[in-house]
């Protein structure tokens, strides 16, 4: 079971919040809005890989 | 199949969710798509005993395998469908959600026709 992606999503939500934050509170919301869209961009990709594989084993275990 | 990681795991990604929710409203999204999509593929792993018991039943009880993988396809389909369900109803998209468990339904419905076709067929058969 691989539990670690979801401390990883965890993970990168936490700094993504964080960064997030401090830019904003600098006065760079340009900058703020890029590392939201940048964290969830790398969220999606690390999800679209396991959604694949659940899809796969999908198809493996009912021979669809 | 280990039930206490699962309930661990559901349990850990449902805290990291709430915390998370305050600050970044998808993440809490992201989490919970992908500790579905872990704790379904955990337990996919392990139903294959399962499946071959049904596979044994059927062959004992003599009945044309193609129902048996049509029974499979429909609860795959089902599965597939309630999780992208899930998750639009959790992120507060109703609509899309019940356009999808539609679709589900539909899908079914389409992979279940040949069974009407052979029941009618049976059904005709017994009267004329």
């Amino acid at each position: 079971m691989n539990v670690d992606l979801i401390f990883k999503i965890a993970g990168i939500g936490i700094v993504v919040a964080i960064l997030n934050l401090l830019l904003q509170r600098s006065g760079r919301d340009e900058q703020a809005m890029m590392t939201t869209i940048a964290g969830l961009i790398v969220v999606m990709m690390l999800l679209i890989s396991e959604i694949g594989t659940l899809f796969e084993t999908i198809r493996s275990v009912f021979d669809l | 199949m280990n039930v206490f990681a699962i309930v661990g795991a559901g349990i850990a990604a449902a805290a990291l969710s709430a915390v998370l929710r305050q600050y970044n409203k998808e993440f809490g999204l992201y989490i919970s798509l992908g500790a579905s999509a872990v704790i379904l593929i955990a337990v996919l792993f392990a139903v294959n005993p399962l499946l071959e018991l049904v596979s044994e039943l059927n062959d004992a009880a003599g009945t044309d395998t193609t129902y048996l993988s049509i029974l499979l396809k429909a609860v795959a389909v089902c599965y597939v469908t309630q999780l992208a369900s899930d998750c639009c109803k959790d992120s507060g998209e109703a609509a899309i959600a019940s356009r999808i468990d539609f679709a589900g339904r539909i899908a079914v419905l389409l992979i279940s026709v040949p069974l009407f076709e052979s029941m009618l067929s049976l059904i005709k058969d017994l009267i004329f």
